[in-house]
């Protein structure tokens, strides 16, 4: 039963392959740029993951897809880089409220504050930040981060919360 | 703090007494604060769509090459008739001319032939010939694009000032009715201008100004336009005006005014009336947006 599945369904036909993109191109684009910062281009890192997809696509069977992509875009990502810090961008808030005029003095501390909270997150290890952040910012379950970076449930709860205590602690200066 | 409590807290598991003695201890503010704040650091938005776009065409062009027995008699068979038609007309126009265009505010990102990606920059266009591609590889640029080349034979960037050659390396391209501009990112290029040709090493950043080219340090890794801003330094009016028609599709009403004064400052892609106001208050100009119009006068 499973060799003829196997045999029946691959990659390489049109429909299995576009859905293999709707269902995990965004969540690839996010891994690579929270693990490693937008200077390295996580748009390219999809296309290339899924290129390669494609050139594999006899070898690779569709329920390997999902950890062959995250893999291949882990992988060209990390020959590029070596280990630079990975400072995030954060959305200016006051871009957001328009015109109304603020307190300035309230305007700097919430600047000084989202720095430092800057800084705390590039002092995170990759690990801890991609988790946190795809569950805080993405809202992934623990299960769906868990699957995407290959590790336990309860790994992927201890991530987060050790992410939480070192920003907290880091931030509050402790 | 206790680890599980907090655990619990983050998966909403706490009862309620345990809640509120958490919710007391002067920790549970900074918590709060640092998951609330979290989501101002959300990864940018990702477009689906048009990156499948240009996923199925670098698929489709590398499928080409891949069948490449088929491809060759095809070709065969396509060269003599070409050269046939050429003959008798001169205006055939060739098949494998590929051109692609993005309107005011869209970008788009490109793979060549030989993997090497455009990202090509808002009310900008390029062409290149898929034909000729393994002989030469050479783009024609109108706007603004920035190029990360795959290694390999020379490859040229074409425009109305001048040419831009490389072997492999990532670089930025400014090609506008009112600016030229050269940003080398990674590697070195050679700009030809006018029978001169000028290297630009990592970090270099040449502009045309009146004529005159000027090469300055910019040690950005990334063109302005890739982080949704337009930084201009002692710019006219009327040539700021210009760059901003790239990413909102307005017209401007500027009888009023004088557009010859200099402009130094940023404005964003993202939110028009936020860019107007970094234009216009440094100014001392107001605006008043009619439909597309935007009518500018002295305050």
């Amino acid at each position: 039963m499973a060799s003829t599945k196997s045999f029946s369904d691959n990659c390489c036909k049109k429909n299995i392959f576009d859905k293999l993109y709707n269902d995990h191109s965004k969540d690839l684009h996010d891994f690579i740029y929270y693990k490693f910062g937008a200077e390295h281009n996580p748009k390219d890192k999809v296309q290339v993951a899924f290129m390669k997809l494609w050139e594999n696509c006899k070898k690779v069977s569709p329920d390997k897809a999902k950890s062959f992509l995250f893999s291949v875009a882990n992988n060209t990502t990390l020959n590029v880089i070596k280990h630079k810090k990975v400072v995030l961008k954060y959305e200016s808030k006051s871009d957001r409220s328009k015109s109304d005029i603020q307190d300035p003095q309230f305007l700097m501390e919430e600047q000084e504050y989202m720095d430092k909270y800057q800084l705390a997150l590039s002092k995170l290890t990759e690990e801890k930040r991609v988790a946190f952040l795809l569950n805080r910012v993405e809202g992934k379950k623990h299960k769906e981060i868990a699957e995407i970076l290959g590790i336990s449930r309860k790994a992927v709860e201890k991530r987060i919360y050790t992410a939480l205590d070192q920003l907290r602690k880091d931030i509050d200066g402790i | 703090m206790e680890e599980e409590i907090i655990k619990k807290w983050l998966n909403n598991e706490l009862s309620e007494e345990e809640l509120k003695s958490f919710e007391s201890t002067k920790e549970y503010k900074s918590y709060v604060k640092i998951l609330d704040n979290a989501k101002y650091f959300k990864a940018p938005e990702f477009d689906a769509d048009s990156s499948k776009e240009s996923l199925d065409f670098a698929i489709k062009s590398r499928t080409k090459s891949n069948n490449k027995i088929v491809y060759q008699l095809i070709a065969s068979i396509a060269a003599v008739l070409i050269i046939g038609f050429l003959i008798f007309d001169y205006t055939v126009p060739n098949q494998l001319e590929n051109t692609k265009t993005t309107e005011i505010a869209q970008t788009h990102n490109i793979t060549l032939p030989d993997q090497s990606i455009v990202d090509l920059n808002a009310n900008s266009s390029i062409d290149y010939n898929e034909a000729t591609w393994e002989e030469e590889r050479l783009v024609s640029l109108e706007g603004e694009a920035t190029f990360n080349v795959e290694k390999g034979k020379k490859f040229t960037v074409s425009t109305n000032y001048g040419t831009v050659e490389v072997l492999g390396t990532i670089f930025n391209v400014k090609s506008r009715d009112y600016a030229f501009q050269v940003q080398c990112i990674e590697g070195s290029v050679k700009v030809g201008i006018k029978n001169e040709n000028y290297i630009l090493k990592q970090h270099d950043l040449l502009k045309l100004e009146k004529d005159k080219v000027i090469i300055e340090s910019d040690r950005s890794s990334l063109p302005d336009w890739k982080n949704n801003l337009s930084i201009v330094r002692n710019e006219t009016l009327n040539n700021v005006l210009m760059e901003f028609q790239n990413y909102y599709d307005v017209e401007f009403e500027t009888s009023n005014i004088d557009t010859n004064k200099t402009f130094t400052g940023s404005f964003t892609h993202q939110n028009m009336e936020i860019a107007l106001n970094s234009i216009t208050l440094p100014l001392g100009i107001s605006y008043k947006i009619e439909g597309k119009k935007v009518f500018l006068t002295h305050k």
